[in-house]
C-alpha cells in the first residue's frame, strides 16, 4: 500500500446464514469457517482485498436479524457500524428469503452509512421461480446499489468490488427515509433539535438516535447519558414515549417495528414477483422425511452412529501407520543420541508424549469431515430443530443446540458460541453443560482405550455409547440447573431452516484444514509443553532410595546364568567357550535367526489367526529338520538359547521394576499415590490419576501423559506402542478402560475452556462451579458404572 | 551439558504454559476500551 493511502473499511452485514462468511472468504482469500446454519460467526473477522489500486479492509460481522441490542452478536454488529463507522456497509441478503432479510436492510439504511445490497444465493432464488426487479428494489430503498451474488459459486464478486469502489468514490449516501406516521414523525421532529448538539461527541445520525430513544433502547440511552445536554433530550424522549403510548395504544418499539414490517411488505410486493414460486421445494420434500416427528430423532441418532463407526474403523488404518512411524522414529533417536537426561526427555517425553497424540490426526480429520458434510448440507440446522423438542423438555433453549454442536469440536468454541443466546440464564446453562458434549480432544483417549480393550466389531458402538452418554448427561444436567439454579421457562426457539445444498469440496477442505492445523499447533505448543513438564515430574527427583538393590540383582542374574551355561552346556561338550565348538555356535545362530524372523513376521498377528498357525507350523518343521541334521548337539544349542532368553527376560524384569519404582517415587508418582485412595473406587491406579490431573490442561494430555508414563515405566527407553503397553498393564481391563472413558468424558473442562468461560461470564464463579460439578458428576457416574460392572462380573 | 539443556527446556515450557493461560484469561488485551472491539475477542467492554 502506498504511504498515506487510506484503507476503505467495508463491513459485511446480514441475517444469520445469509452467506456473509462465504463472501468474506471469496473477497479476502481467507479460510474462515462457514456453515449452512445460523450463528457460525460470533466474532467479527477481518481481512484485506486490493482492487483497482484501492485497499479494502473487510470486516465480516456476526449475523443478526435486527439492530436492536438483545443478543451479543447484535451488539457486536451494531457497535461496529455505529462506533467504527465503516466507509461502506454491504448488506448481504438471502434472496430466497428476501422479505424477512429486508427488515435489517431498512435498519441499516437508517444508520446513514453508504451501503450496497448484495442479493446473495440468487441461484437458489432463481431455482424457486422468484423474479426480482433490481431497479425497483433500489428505488424503494433510496437508490442503494443492488448487486446479484452467489457466494458458494464465487459469482458476482467482481461486480461487488466494482460497486464498492464506485460508491465509495461518489460518497453518495442513500436518501432513504421511512415515514413512521404523523405521531412518530412529530415526536422525532421534537427530539432532533435537542440531539443535534450531541452529534459532535457521539456522531450518531440524529434521526436514528431519536428513533432509538423513542424505542427506549437501553444500550443507546446508556451511551448518551453522560453527555452534556443529554438529560434534557432523555427527559423529553420519556415524555414523548408516554404520550405516544397513549395515542398509539401500543408500545412505541412494537409500533415502530410494525411500521418497518409494513414498509418491507410493500417493497417486496412491488419489486418481487413470486407468482411462479414453487409451492414445495426439494428441501421441503427432504424435510418431510428427515424432520419427521416419528423418524426425525432415530435418523439423527443413526447418522451419529454411522459417523462414529466410520471415524473409528477408517481412522484406525492410517493411525496404525503413524503409530509405527513414531515407534521407528523413537528407536532411531534412541540409537543416535548419547545416554543421558536429554535423550530420555526427547524419546520418552517428547516422542512418547506428543507422538501418542499425533497418531490420532486421521480420526480427528474424519470426525470433522463428517461434521463439515452434515453442516454444509444443511442437516445440522435440522438436527437443532429435531433436538429442540427433546431439549425443551429438559429446560434447554433450542438455540443451545448450535453451541452444543460446536462442543463436539471444542468446548471453548462452544462457550463462545453461546453468544447467540439472548437470555443470560440460557447462556450459563449451555456453557455449563457444553463440555459434556465430547470434544475432539477426548477422541484420542477413547480411540486408544477402545483399540486396546475392545473387539473391532464393537469398537464403533462403544465410541457411540460414550458420545450418547454425554448428550444424555447434558440434558439431565440442564434440567437440574434449570430446576435449581436457574428456575424459569426457556424462551421460544425460532430458527430458519436453510435450503439443502451439496457441500462444496473447497468448504469441506477448508474445514478439515482448519481443524488439522489447529490440532498440529496444539500438539506443537501446549501438548509439547505439558509433555515436557510431565517428563520432569515423572523423572525427578533422581536421588531416591530404592527398596531393592537392582544392580546387585542384575549381577546375581548374570552370575547364575554363567554358572548354568558352564554346567549344562560347556562342561558336557568339554569346551570353555561356545565358539570353540563351531557346529553348536552355528546352530545357535541359525535357531536364533529363525526365532527372530518368526517374531518379526507374527508381531501384527493374533495367536488364534490361521496365518499365525501356518507360520508356527513352519517354524516347528524347520526346528525338527535342524534337530534331525544335528542330533548329537541340538539339545545343547537349545539349552543355551533357553538360558540366554531367560537371562534377557530377568534383566528386563529387573529394569522394569527399577523404572517402575523410579516413577512411583517421582514427584508425579508421589502425587498420584496421594490421590489414589480417591480414585481407587473407580478402578483407577495412581498412573491414571496423574494422567487425569494433567489432562485438565488439555484433554489430549491424558494420552500424552500416559505415553510418557508407559514409556518411562517401560525401562528399555524405546517408545513402544501405547496400545500394547496398556494391554500388558495388569491394572487395566475393559471395565476400567470404559470407566476411564466415562470419567474423561465428564470431568472438568480443560483450562482453555475454563478461561474462556471466565472471560465470557466475566466472573470466576462459573468456571469454579463448572470444575466442581463436572468432576463430582464424573466421580459419581464412573463409580456407578465401575462398581455396577464389577457386580455383574465384568472387569476380571 | 545434557542436564543444563534439559533444565532450559523445562523453564521454557513452564513460561509458555503460564503465558498461555494468562492470555486466555485476559483475552487479547483491553483494546475494547477505545475505538471499538477491533479483533480483541472480548465482549464485556464493548458496550
Amino acid at each position: 500500500m502506498v504511504m498515506g493511502e487510506k484503507k476503505v473499511t467495508v463491513a459485511l452485514v446480514g441475517n444469520p446464514n445469509a452467506g456473509k462468511t462465504t463472501i468474506f472468504n471469496n473477497l479476502t482469500g481467507a479460510r474462515q469457517h462457514v456453515g449452512n446454519y445460523p450463528g457460525v460467526t460470533v466474532e467479527k473477522k477481518e481481512g484485506y482485498r486490493k482492487f483497482n489500486d484501492k485497499e479494502f479492509f473487510i470486516v465480516d460481522l456476526p449475523g443478526t436479524y435486527s439492530l436492536t441490542a438483545y443478543s451479543l452478536e447484535e451488539v457486536i454488529t451494531r457497535n461496529f457500524i455505529v462506533n467504527d463507522k465503516p466507509e461502506m456497509v454491504i448488506d448481504i441478503v438471502d434472496t430466497s428469503n428476501l422479505e424477512r432479510n429486508l427488515y435489517l436492510t431498512v435498519q441499516l439504511l437508517e444508520l446513514e452509512r453508504p451501503a450496497i445490497l448484495a442479493l446473495n444465493m440468487i441461484d437458489v432464488a432463481n431455482s424457486t421461480g422468484l423474479k426480482i426487479d433490481d431497479s425497483k428494489l433500489s428505488k424503494y430503498l433510496g437508490g442503494i446499489s443492488v448487486i446479484r451474488t452467489n457466494g458458494v459459486g464465487n459469482e458476482g464478486m467482481e461486480n461487488l468490488l466494482e460497486s464498492i469502489s464506485k460508491t465509495n468514490n461518489n460518497r453518495n449516501f442513500s436518501s432513504f427515509r421511512l415515514n413512521y406516521g404523523k405521531e412518530i414523525e412529530a415526536a422525532i421532529q421534537n427530539l432532533e433539535p435537542l440531539l443535534t448538539p450531541l452529534y459532535k461527541n457521539i456522531q450518531f445520525p440524529t434521526r436514528w438516535l431519536a428513533l432509538k430513544l423513542l424505542e427506549n433502547d437501553t444500550d443507546i440511552i446508556e451511551s448518551v447519558q453522560g453527555l452534556e445536554g443529554a438529560q434534557q433530550a432523555l427527559q423529553m424522549s420519556n415524555e414523548l414515549r408516554r404520550e405516544l403510548l397513549r395515542e398509539l395504544g401500543e408500545d412505541v418499539e412494537v409500533f415502530i417495528a410494525g411500521q418497518r414490517y409494513q414498509f418491507v411488505g410493500k417493497v417486496y410486493q412491488h419489486a418481487v414477483d413470486s407468482r411462479n414460486v414453487n409451492a414445495e421445494t426439494i428441501s421441503d420434500k427432504i424435510d418431510k422425511f428427515l424432520t419427521n416427528r416419528v423418524f426425525g430423532l432415530p435418523i439423527f441418532f443413526a447418522l451419529m452412529w454411522l459417523v462414529f463407526n466410520l471415524v473409528f474403523t477408517l481412522g484406525a488404518i492410517p493411525s496404525d501407520m503413524i503409530d509405527a512411524g513414531f515407534g521407528a522414529f523413537g528407536s532411531y533417536l534412541d540409537g543416535i543420541i548419547s545416554d543421558g537426561p536429554l535423550k530420555s526427555l526427547i524419546v520418552d517425553g517428547v516422542v512418547g508424549g506428543v507422538g501418542s497424540v499425533l497418531v490420532f490426526i486421521p480420526s480427528i480429520l474424519l470426525l470433522f469431515l463428517a461434521i463439515a458434510i452434515l453442516e454444509d448440507t444443511g442437516y445440522m440446522a435440522r438436527a437443532a430443530f429435531i433436538m429442540d423438542r427433546v431439549m425443551r423438555r429438559f429446560g434447554l433453549h433450542g438455540k443451545s443446540f448450535i453451541p452444543l454442536l460446536l462442543g463436539f469440536g471444542c468446548s471453548a468454541t462452544a462457550m463462545m458460541g453461546t453468544r447467540t443466546l439472548e437470555n443470560p440464564r440460557d447462556r450459563i446453562i449451555t456453557m455449563l453443560v457444553s463440555p459434556l458434549m465430547s470434544c475432539s480432544a477426548k477422541l484420542p483417549v477413547y480411540t486408544i482405550l477402545i483399540a486396546a480393550f475392545f473387539e473391532e466389531k464393537i469398537a464403533g458402538n462403544v465410541l457411540f455409547s460414550i458420545y450418547l452418554l454425554g448428550i444424555i448427561l447434558a440434558m439431565i444436567m440442564a434440567w437440574v440447573f434449570r430446576t435449581t439454579l436457574f428456575e424459569g421457562e426457556s424462551e421460544p426457539f425460532v430458527m430458519e431452516l436453510p435450503p439443502y445444498r451439496v457441500p462444496t469440496f473447497k468448504s469441506v477442505l477448508i474445514h478439515m484444514w482448519e481443524r488439522s492445523t489447529l490440532y498440529l499447533k496444539k500438539a506443537g505448543t501446549i501438548i509439547l509443553a505439558a509433555s515436557i513438564l510431565m517428563w520432569f515430574l515423572t523423572t525427578y527427583p533422581k536421588d531416591i532410595e530404592y527398596a531393592k538393590d537392582y544392580d546387585g540383582l542384575l549381577a546375581m542374574a548374570e552370575e547364575a546364568y554363567s554358572e548354568q551355561v558352564v554346567k549344562e552346556v560347556l562342561l558336557p561338550l568339554s569346551i570353555e567357550e561356545l565358539s570353540e565348538n563351531a557346529k553348536v555356535a552355528t546352530l545357535v545362530d541359525v535357531i536364533q535367526q529363525e526365532e527372530e524372523s518368526f517374531l518379526e513376521q507374527t508381531k501384527e498377528l493374533e495367536e488364534s489367526s490361521s496365518e499365525y498357525s501356518v507360520l508356527m507350523a513352519a517354524k516347528e518343521q524347520k526346528k525338527q529338520q535342524l534337530e534331525k541334521e544335528n542330533t548329537e548337539v541340538y539339545s545343547y544349542a537349545e539349552k543355551y538359547i533357553t538360558l540366554t532368553q531367560s537371562l534377557e527376560e530377568n534383566k528386563a524384569n529387573i529394569g522394569n521394576e527399577k523404572s517402575g519404582e523410579n516413577l512411583e517415587k517421582s514427584y508425579a508418582g508421589q502425587f498420584g499415590k496421594a490421590i489414589e485412595p480417591a480414585i481407587r473406587p473407580l478402578g483407577f491406579d495412581w498412573r491414571i490419576g496423574i494422567s487425569l490431573v494433567s489432562g485438565v490442561t488439555a484433554k489430549e494430555v491424558v494420552v500424552s501423559t500416559m505415553g510418557t508414563i508407559y514409556s518411562i515405566g517401560d525401562g528399555n527407553e524405546n517408545a513402544s506402542s501405547m496400545t500394547k503397553a496398556l494391554q500388558k498393564d495388569e491394572h487395566m481391563n475393559p471395565l476400567v478402560a470404559y470407566a476411564l472413558m466415562i470419567f474423561v468424558l465428564i470431568y472438568s473442562p480443560c483450562l482453555a475452556a475454563l478461561a474462556v468461560m471466565k472471560r465470557e461470564t466475566n466472573s470466576w464463579k462459573w468456571p469454579a462451579v463448572s470444575f466442581v460439578y463436572s468432576t463430582t458428576l464424573a466421580w459419581i457416574v464412573t463409580f456407578l458404572i465401575y462398581q455396577g460392572g464389577k457386580l455383574l462380573g465384568f472387569g476380571s | 551439558m545434557q542436564t543444563t539443556i534439559v533444565y532450559i527446556i523445562g523453564a521454557l515450557a513452564v513460561a509458555y504454559f503460564v503465558m498461555t493461560i494468562w492470555k486466555k484469561v485476559k483475552g487479547q488485551g483491553s483494546c475494547c476500551s477505545s475505538g471499538g472491539c477491533s479483533g480483541c475477542g472480548s465482549i464485556d467492554k464493548c458496550r
